[in-house]
């Protein structure tokens, strides 16, 4: 075996691949930035090498620390450590690296390659639109589940669809689960979560999806799986009995068989009758070894004490009667001796025959088939929004990593084309937690890599920490590297054992206690990982490692948790008073476990750093920011506007909230608010507050239409003094509730506001405390890869929740796919889905010991498990199945419950009785008022509007006419009316009509307007009135700019035409406005065009006389397409 | 005074800003007018020139040349979607244009190489095609065809020329200006950035302080730079606040801002009053009121092609004043709600809404426009659509009048309305300048096209240039301020990571330097930015956040050799912070008892209450709950997920089961019919009983189909594995009401069954189709499912039980008099659990029990006292009325396995 030290070193060579197995403590990001930096000092461009991490988070902490470490290189001297001093020599290769190359990484960290799969897939596609599919300029949205709702329903609206084959398909699945149509939506919804691991593993993303070939033989091929994982179970079995045990087996089968088979043919041990020998591991061998496992187990699964008739051992005082039932006994006394035998015989009962049932096989084509068009209509829900999602991205990242050639051969895309450069070099972190999707990905980008041309992948991870199964992480995955390669890439494996971050006596607890629950052999299948010890680098610490404080759980125990978080609080009083500098965590698995330890450190004032905990709608200002919400939006919410009646910025007591509504059901409470006569029955001081509510709110509620609705939000609630009354909500809470309604409003999904309530459930509050010493409370998960002094562990006895039940199971085996479709709901139960349903059990459990390991480690000086009992009938104190604490159990049963008994003997009385007390709130004073607000800085102006607005939207063509013109008139003032004539006029035409195309007139159009435009220029040459306005003037002006200040702004105007006639300054405006009617309709026509640009024209004139005109002033409109004139006074 | 020279500028906003410097410098001289300067953009003014020159060949805005990509790259390339096609589009386009200004080359060898470059030459290809058959140029030609147009004399060359704010110069630029040089344009070439001596210069001279400091988040960022402004502003000095992602900050700038820097303008929310300009505006499709007129337009037919709206949609377009509505709504619509949601119905189809629901003339007036909208299925000329929408909206009352408005700023909403409205106009000229590239198209096409549009069209309210500005990076090219802050400048931003166009491959990417194409280009643009801004105001503030979610930054390398700014922070002017620091609540006790009144009494008496039971079950679960639901009448509208959920299935099964029996009536009758016919009658009965869901459910036939099918099975099991099995029975009633008076109090309820067994007495039945209903419920001290006990107040009976109407495992489970014979019956044995030793005495139990309950709730009990450690609570919707978070009662709910 290699040390450590060794292996690390062995672990920096720069062209080989490699995995590394790295426990908890092994200091593996230390090695990945090394081999990183490593590279880095041999590369060419820093873009070769490909860093990827899981969350955002990691990518930028290890981007972090490489950048530190060069700074370190650029900037200090040699350190002494070995390990520090390894460091630095390294980024000193890369300085010179840079150097050499001019990367000028120093002041371009953006180069270092060092990003989230995610964030590599997104930008893959950004460079690939085509080849991607995806386009461009989507929005990527990180929670898509109200799109998989939609979806949902789109896929549930085919039910309709008589001819389309999806409505045949949908109605089918519909009638299986009993024609719910909520069912049927939430079991879609699922799937689209899911929905990387499915279309990873039933369709080639890149094929058409409606063209997979569900024929008899991919039935077959699914059947085929199904039966070698059974003959595989039955193998194991198999092996568990000697040959002796074997014969005297096989002699008491035949026997009972023989029995029963003609009393009682359909019994599961008739079958027994015709066994040549013991039954084999072949699928054929099922119902025998089914026979066997009914013959020893009772309905229990325990060993059954004495077989009778019913088990084909007939009563009698013959002797073979007598002796079969003796040596029965006597067998079964031997097969206790080996426990496994039990546990398999018990599996077997539940193994589902090896192939599907027509029926079973019918669902599942059907939901096979309907996947490809949830999946269309998802896409299409998502294109008709603009967004996408992340795994849609990295779906087409994906497919698109492979190309069809011309020739119609598959190659890998060359992505030295899209990314600038080759990757020559790939590392990935956490590899643990890696899905299928993400393990294809890499298969794909390394699948031309072969060993020696230069080429590596490193992947560094613990299958011990895998955590993530939840968000698809198959941590089989990496027993399967280890042993295979990945593609036809090989690794080294190696693996790291010591342990730098606990202290001896947490180490060796690990040890021993994680050797005894973990499984002793890796199943990638199952996800079952075999633990490996770690070497603990330091010292013997604090003693114990590791304390147990067990809480007894009566029946009449009110709240469990209420008796933990106070023994917590205790014991973190005192840690933190011993230990002052020391750093302190609770470790939780659920989010929920925690309401009553915040209680009891908001009231013993222990400090505590919560984060993404609580749910932001445990916190009361919230809720009331919530009915505020539902108030202004929904005026008929009657439960909303009580609620805010009720809020302490108005503090109505009920009983004038009751008197208020008495006997009123329908009428919506904003009309009670406001009839004086019911209002007039209140208390003095309700009447007081029902007025300043509808005072304050009256300008919200009216006038929220036209603003921002989440600003008009904010503005009523701090106007009723919110902030007031937070109540122990943090700022930061109220910006996250804020925040979301912003981004409902923003996304133009404001429907989303009438289940406002369940969004707000999915937020959590803020952390609320930031001293330094707080003690830090979060989830296992989030824990990954920190490191605490202490940590606490509460809520081990809690059991976890079950599975849900899925439309269609499938589970990957080996290269090859399990499938079980939904069982009919009120139908036998499937025994396919359940032995999947098991299996799934089975890795989840395996997943709960990891996630214990997770937590256990995250302690340097020592751990602390809280957890409850209950004791069961026979006064037994045992753990609830399916806790945290029931998995540790064989390690600490017995001191556990020896530490127990001490807490026992003084069995509390219930003290949590609940009394029947007044319960007080708070609210604001009666005489509440707003602070003054501050000044402005500046007190602004106001842009009036000058004329009343017209909502009207005119015809296009004659705007288009209008510009053109006006272009035109400027042009003949400008270059002198004798230079025009009218066949100048004439041969502007083919550029008159470009002006008009330009404009963005239709052909036909513009050949219309053209003829109108012309004629009127002409018109014009022709017009007295014309040819005065165009002619050469004195002091004359076309489109004249001119800016004068008034009321602290600029007015910026500009002339149509302005002139100096007989001592007279004419300003004229030219409207090319036309109108059907003559006479007098024409008449009233243009009276009123003077009325609406009369102001417009006063402002000329009043520029022109602040610029200094003296002379007298006219103004006028001319319209030149109806030759009018209208001269203003 | 001279003519100021003709200054061309690099965009538009470096112009405005340049103008405002020249007006106030005008008016410190002392000028009342002058003439407006010639200073624009570079832009701007080739347009203009080109105009002016009366070509022949047409100028095609952004929009149109985007569209012509958009079609020339959906006859070629199939795989994209519309939707995904206008990013596209827009990027093609932008390669186009890189093409033009920096003299790429075409090659197609160079092309090859990827799928998105080879068909990027094909489309340019065709697009130029088109442009040609068109008789257009776009705008990357302009400059181009500007400069020949002046060779041929066309257009007259300016004798000098000011260029200002201008980076770095494309070789497009380089060469029109080297071609204005050699025809004797004086040209005056500003650059922005500073040569690196003076740069040295600047920084030596101890006169400028340049500070760097850090922050949590960004909202802190933002905040700290408001305050800052307030500190710092002095009427007359340019403030530049300027954000290299300022997309990210815009929203949150913008608010912080306004509310430190005019605290009240929170309840005014008039933006003209807000002394600063942002350059970046949101988009006019976030303006509430064009919102409001795209959700109307955009109304669709549904598979049965009727114009079919969400109710939730429909409801907000009645209440909303842009359509004239008022709102809160008025009875009228209150009332129209109301039986809306009551009904729960999910959509409406609008030809049947009048037949339905009694409506206002403007209800019908709008109604009827939409459809007629909705109807129109012809293919027509963008320009068309553009007049249909603007009549339909004009119909529909849409923009709706102001007068409704808030009274203190009616002025300012007007106003806004008004420039919203001017915007939008503008919008549909642009979908009318579509006409000739797009061709007829259909309702959909035309509304798909509008939105892009309105969705990138920016809108700015007016607002006077202002000495205090909010711009990008870029934009803040050749501005000079007294203050600067810079802002958001952490390593991933400052510089940025490359964004190379994907159209444009990769060899001619690396040796052009193309804007965004490499981290060589990106690092040389963010050095020269900051250079360009060391200089741009003597007194410069950096910031990054610390934080952005989980993830942390750091700041930009490029800065981090500048110290630490070390000032204090300067206090808040918000009005949230002040109202905060306000801590005077006061605690405040509710009497625990509010009686009933005389006048409740009287009419719990007369009118009684209906579901009656429901009263004693909220009575028991909590008495606060019981409180608002029947004393508060307390009701929220629950939005349903489906348009037949689990109640409409119960209701269904309740319905059929009540005709059968009604017919049927006795075991013997049962028993005599056939296999056949029961099925027949069943089939039939079901029909009838689906009905009740006719609404909610119309035209989903098969669905319906489906429906028959699973109540049919359901019911047939039902009798066959239960009913079938029992001993003789009659059915004496279904659906029975009755009432009861309990302690003065009317209550109402309706059995869903009683049965006479022969001999013995009643059996009470109340089906259940849902989750699992347990008799144990109706034991204990507090009876939790109180709706049969309380019935045996009425029909004292011989057994209570639950009939399981659910698939699969049809049971009956209850409790009953010993010998009361029941067939297959879970038993609970009432004198083995709980201990009364006789029926009768259960009865009594029961009786007194429910009364005291009642009597409970008429001392007017409003505890917050939930039971079973809250358990109540879980699917409770008063909480927020309760406010039991803030008395901390709720006992932790998890425990419970």
């Amino acid at each position: 075996m290699l040390s450590d030290a060794d292996i690390r070193k062995q672990a920096l060579k720069p062209d080989q691949s490699f995995i590394v197995q790295a426990p908890a403590g092994s200091g593996k990001t230390e090695l990945l930035i090394q081999r990183y930096l490593r590279l880095l000092g041999l590369a060419n461009l820093p873009e070769e090498i490909l860093a990827m991490t899981f969350t955002r988070k990691a990518a930028a902490e290890m981007k972090e620390r490489v950048f530190s470490a060069l700074i370190e290189a650029q900037s200090h001297q040699r350190p002494e450590q070995a390990h520090a001093r390894f460091t630095w020599e390294l980024a000193q290769k890369v300085l010179e690296q840079d150097k050499a190359r001019e990367w000028k990484l120093m002041s371009n960290p953006a180069r270092l390659r060092i990003v989230t799969i995610d964030s590599f897939c997104s930008s893959l596609t950004r460079r690939m639109p085509l080849l991607s599919h995806m386009g461009t300029g989507l929005d990527i949205q990180e929670n898509a589940r109200s799109l998989y709702r939609e979806t949902a329903k789109s896929v549930l609206s085919l039910t309709e669809n008589e001819t389309n084959p999806y409505g045949v398909l949908v109605r089918n699945i519909l009638r299986h689960i009993d024609n719910s149509k909520e069912d049927f939506i939430k079991r879609i919804i699922q799937l689209l979560t899911k929905r990387d691991q499915w279309m990873i593993s039933f369709f080639d993303p890149r094929e058409n999806l409606e063209a997979h070939p569900l024929n008899e033989s991919y039935r077959q091929k699914l059947e085929h799986t199904l039966a070698s994982l059974i003959q595989s179970r039955l193998g194991e079995l198999e092996g568990l009995f000697s040959p002796t045990i074997q014969k005297n087996i096989l002699q008491l089968a035949k026997y009972s068989g023989n029995n029963l088979e003609n009393v009682d043919p359909p019994h599961p041990c008739a079958c027994l009758a015709n066994l040549q020998g013991f039954p084999d591991s072949t699928i054929d061998s099922l119902e025998s070894w089914k026979g066997l496992a009914h013959l020893f187990l009772t309905q229990t699964n325990t060993y059954r004490k004495k077989p009778d008739v019913r088990l084909g051992f007939p009563a009698g005082k013959d002797d073979t009667a007598k002796k079969m039932k003796d040596d029965f006994v006597e067998l079964v006394n031997s097969l206790q001796e080996n426990p496994a035998v039990l546990a398999a015989l018990a599996k077997v009962k539940k193994l589902p025959r090896g192939h599907f049932t027509d029926m079973e096989w019918d669902l599942l084509k059907s939901t096979i088939r309907l996947l490809a068009e949830i999946n269309n209509r998802l896409k299409e829900v998502f294109s008709s929004r603009q967004i996408t999602d992340f795994t849609e991205i990295s779906l087409s990242a994906i497919s698109s990593l492979i190309q069809k050639g011309e020739d119609g051969d598959e190659h890998p895309t060359d992505l030295l084309f899209y990314l600038d450069c080759k990757i020559h070099h790939i590392l990935v972190d956490e590899y643990q937690d890696t899905s299928f999707k993400q393990e294809e990905l890499l298969r794909r980008l390394t699948s031309e890599w072969s060993e020696g041309d230069g080429r590596t992948l490193f992947i560094v991870g613990d299958p011990k920490q895998s955590i993530y199964r939840f968000r698809d992480a198959e941590v089989g995955l990496f027993i399967k590297t280890q042993d295979r390669g990945l593609g036809t890439l090989q690794l080294s494996s190696l693996s790291l054992e010591s342990n730098f971050r606990s202290q001896k006596h947490l180490v060796d607890w690990v040890n021993t206690c994680f050797q005894k629950i973990f499984p002793e052999h890796n199943d990638p299948d199952l996800g079952a990982i075999s633990y490996s010890p770690s070497s603990a680098v330091l010292e013997e610490g604090m003693q114990p490692g590791v304390l147990y404080h067990p809480v007894p759980h009566y029946e009449d125990s009110q709240a469990i948790s209420e008796d933990e978080a106070r023994k917590i609080t205790v014991l973190i009083k005192e840690l933190q008073s011993q230990y002052p500098n020391k750093s302190l965590a609770i470790l939780v698995r659920g989010r929920t476990h925690l309401t009553s330890i915040v209680k009891h450190f908001n009231e013993s004032n222990v400090a505590f750093k919560a984060e993404a905990i609580d749910s932001l709608t445990d916190r009361p200002a919230i809720l009331d920011l919530l009915s505020l919400l539902r108030a202004l939006r929904f005026p008929g919410d009657r439960t909303a506007w009580l609620s805010i009646l009720r809020a302490p910025w108005c503090g109505l007591s009920l009983t004038d909230i009751h008197t208020l509504v008495e006997l009123d059901r329908a009428t919506p409470i904003w009309f009670l608010l406001n009839d004086s006569s019911r209002i007039s029955l209140l208390s003095t001081d309700g009447q007081k507050r029902i007025q300043n509510l509808v005072h304050n709110i009256h300008p919200f509620i009216s006038g929220f239409t036209d603003q921002n609705f989440r600003d008009v939000l904010e503005a009523c609630w701090i106007k009723f003094g919110g902030p007031a009354c937070l109540q122990g909500t943090s700022a930061d809470d109220i910006e996250v509730f804020f925040n979301k309604v912003e981004e409902i409003i923003a996304s133009g999904q404001e429907e989303q506001f009438e289940n406002f309530d369940q969004i707000l459930t999915d937020l959590y509050a803020s952390p609320l405390a930031v001293t330094d010493n707080a003690v830090q409370i979060m989830t296992m998960h989030k824990a990954k890869g920190l490191e605490f002094d202490f940590v606490i562990l509460p809520g081990l006895g809690k059991p976890t929740k079950a599975d849900e039940k899925r439309l269609i199971y499938w589970m990957p085996h080996g290269d090859d796919l399990l499938l079980a479709p939904i069982e009919e709901k009120g139908g036998e139960s499937s025994p396919l889905y359940d032995f999947l349903s098991e299996l799934n059990k089975e890795k989840e459990e395996y997943e709960t010991l990891r996630l214990l390991y997770v937590a256990a480690t995250r302690a340097r000086s020592q751990l602390h498990l809280f957890g409850h009992l209950k004791p069961n009938k026979e006064e037994e104190w045992k753990p609830v199945p399916n806790s945290l604490l029931s998995k540790l159990w064989p390690h600490i049963k017995e001191e556990w419950l020896e530490k127990l008994s001490k807490v026992t003997e003084f069995r509390p009385v219930n003290p949590y009785s609940l009394t029947t007390e007044r319960h007080s709130i708070q609210r604001l004073p009666i005489d509440f008022s707003l602070p003054n607000p501050a000044e402005a800085i500046v007190t602004g102006s106001v842009i009036e509007i000058e004329t009343e607005p017209e909502y009207d939207w005119a015809e296009n063509s004659a705007r288009c006419l209008g510009i053109v013109l006006h272009r035109s008139l400027h042009d003949i003032a400008v270059e002198g009316l004798d230079t025009w004539s009218e066949e100048r006029v004439e041969n502007l035409r083919n550029r008159f009509k470009s002006a008009l195309l330009g404009e963005g007139l239709p052909l036909e159009l513009a050949e219309k307007k053209l003829n109108i435009g012309l004629k009127a220029l002409a018109n014009i040459l022709k017009d007295e009135r014309g040819r005065w306005i165009l002619a050469q003037h004195d002091d004359a002006h076309s489109e004249y700019p001119l800016t004068f200040y008034q009321d602290s702004r600029y007015i910026r105007n500009v002339i149509d035409r302005t002139f100096v006639d007989k001592g007279i300054r004419w300003i004229i405006d030219y409207k090319t406005g036309t109108h059907e009617g003559k006479g007098k309709n024409l008449d009233i026509f243009l009276d009123n065009e003077v009325k609406r640009y009369k102001h417009q024209l006063d402002r000329y004139e009043m520029v022109l006389r602040k610029f200094g005109e003296k002379q007298p002033i006219k103004k006028a409109l001319y319209f030149p397409l109806l030759k009018a004139w209208r001269e203003m006074n | 005074m001279t003519e100021p020279p003709l200054t061309l500028t690099v965009n538009d906003r470096l112009a405005r800003w340049l103008l405002l410097e020249q007006d106030e410098q005008r008016r410190k001289n002392g000028e009342n007018a002058w003439k407006t300067p010639p200073i624009i953009s570079l832009s701007s003014w080739l347009r203009n020139v080109w105009l002016e020159s009366w070509p022949t060949q047409y100028l095609l805005s952004e929009l149109q040349s985007e569209k012509i990509w958009e079609k020339v790259i959906k006859q070629n390339s199939s795989s994209l979607n519309l939707l995904h096609l206008q990013g596209v589009a827009a990027q093609a386009s932008q390669a186009f244009s890189l093409i033009h200004q920096y003299r790429l080359p075409r090659i197609s060898k160079l092309y090859e190489q990827t799928d998105e470059s080879r068909a990027f030459l094909l489309w340019a290809k065709k697009y130029e095609s088109r442009l040609s058959s068109l008789g257009a140029l776009d705008l990357s030609m302009l400059m181009d065809a500007v400069k020949n147009s002046m060779q041929e004399g066309e257009i007259p060359i300016p004798h000098s020329l000011r260029v200002m704010g201008f980076e770095e110069q494309s070789p497009q630029l380089k060469i029109f200006l080297d071609f204005l040089r050699q025809k004797g344009t004086h040209i005056d070439f500003q650059s922005p950035v500073p040569a690196p001596q003076t740069l040295t210069e600047k920084l030596d001279d101890g006169n400028s302080s340049i500070t760097v400091s850090k922050y949590e988040y960004r909202q802190d960022e933002a905040a700290a730079c408001a305050r800052w402004v307030r500190a710092i502003f002095q009427p007359g000095k340019r403030i530049g606040i300027v954000v290299p992602e300022l997309e990210k900050y815009l929203t949150l700038l913008k608010r912080e801002l306004a509310s430190e820097l005019v605290p009240e303008f929170i309840f005014s929310l008039d933006e003209q009053c807000l002394p600063f300009n942002i350059s970046l505006a949101p988009p006019l499709s976030q303006e509430p009121m064009i919102k409001l007129a795209l959700d109307l337009l955009s109304v669709k037919k549904d598979a049965a092609k009727k114009a079919t709206i969400s109710v939730s949609k429909f409801l907000s377009i009645i209440q909303s004043p842009f359509l004239g509505f008022d709102f809160p709504p008025t009875m009228e619509i209150s009332n129209l709600e109301r039986e809306l949601r009551k009904k729960r119905v999910l959509s409406i189809t609008l030809e049947r809404f009048h037949s339905v629901y009694s409506s206002t003339p403007q209800l019908n007036q709008l109604i009827e426009g939409l459809i007629s909208w909705v109807g129109n299925e012809n293919k027509l000329m963008p320009e068309k659509w553009a007049e249909l929408l603007s009549e339909f909206l004009k119909i529909a009352g849409w923009p709706g009048n102001s007068s409704s408005s808030i009274e203190n700023n009616k002025q300012s909403i007007s106003s806004k309305r008004h420039q919203a409205f001017e915007v939008w106009k503008d919008c549909l000229n642009q979908l009318c300048s579509l006409n000739q590239i797009l061709g007829p198209i259909s309702r959909v096409e035309a509304l798909n096209h509008l939105t892009y549009i309105v969705r990138n069209k920016p809108f700015h309210t007016k607002t006077p240039e202002h000495s205090i500005q909010v711009i990008g990076l870029l934009e803040s090219s050749g501005m000079q301020f007294d203050h600067l802050w810079v802002m958001g400048c952490h390593s991933e931003a400052l510089p940025a990571q490359p964004e190379p166009n994907p159209f444009i491959p990769y060899e001619i990417r690396n040796k052009f330097s193309i804007p965004r194409s490499n981290p060589q280009r990106e690092l040389d643009f963010a050095e020269q930015s900051l250079n360009r801004l060391l200089i741009a105001a003597p007194n410069i503030q950096f910031s990054f956040p610390l934080h952005e979610g989980d993830m942390g930054l750091e700041l930009s390398p490029l800065l981090k050799n500048f110290p630490q700014s070390t000032e204090e922070p300067y206090p808040s002017s918000r009005i949230k912070d002040q109202v905060r620091s306000l801590n005077d609540m006061e605690e405040f006790t509710e009497l625990p008892f509010l009686p009933v009144t005389d006048s409740e009494k009287s009419h719990f008496k007369t009118q009684g209450i209906s579901s009656g039971y429901a009263l004693l079950q909220n009575q028991v679960e909590c008495p606060f709950r019981s409180f608002a639901r029947h004393r508060l009448n307390s009701d929220r509208y629950q939005s349903p997920e489906v348009d037949f959920d689990n109640m409409d299935r119960g209701n269904v099964i309740h319905k059929t089961l009540e005709l059968f029996w009604e017919k049927t009536i006795t075991l013997e009758n049962l028993l005599k019919l056939s296999h056949n016919s029961l099925e027949q009658h069943l089939d039939q009965y079901v029909r009838e009983a689906l009905k009740l869901c006719s609404e909610r459910t119309t035209g989903q036939t098969q669905f319906n189909q489906l429906e028959i099918e699973r109540n049919v099975r359901v019911i047939h099991e039902w009798l066959r594995d239960v009913e079938m099995k029992r001993p003789d029975f009659k059915v004496l009633h279904n659906e029975e009401n009755v009432s009861i008076n309990l302690s003065g109090i009317s209550l109402t309820l309706r059995i869903d069954r009683i049965d006479e067994i022969p001999g013995k007495g009643l059996l009470l039945i109340d089906y259940k189709t849902g989750r699992d209903a347990k008799p144990a419920d109706w034991f204990g001290e507090k009876i939790r499912a109180p709706q049969l006990p309380l019935y045996t107040l009425a029909k004292p009976p011989a057994g209570l039980a639950y009939g399981h109407l659910v698939i699969g495992k049809p049971e009956f489970k209850g409790t009953a008099i010993p010998d009361l014979p029941l067939g297959q019956f879970k038993n609970q044995d009432f004198n083995k659990t709980d201990g009364y030793s006789s029926w009768q005495e259960l009865l009594d139990y029961w009786k007194n029990n429910l009364t005291t309950v009642a009597d409970e709730f008429l001392q007017g009990s409003n505890q917050v006292l939930p039971i079973n450690k809250g358990e109540p609570c879980r699917h409770c919707e008063f909480s927020s009325l309760c406010r039991i978070q803030e008395i901390g009662k709720l006992e932790v709910m998890e425990d419970a396995p």
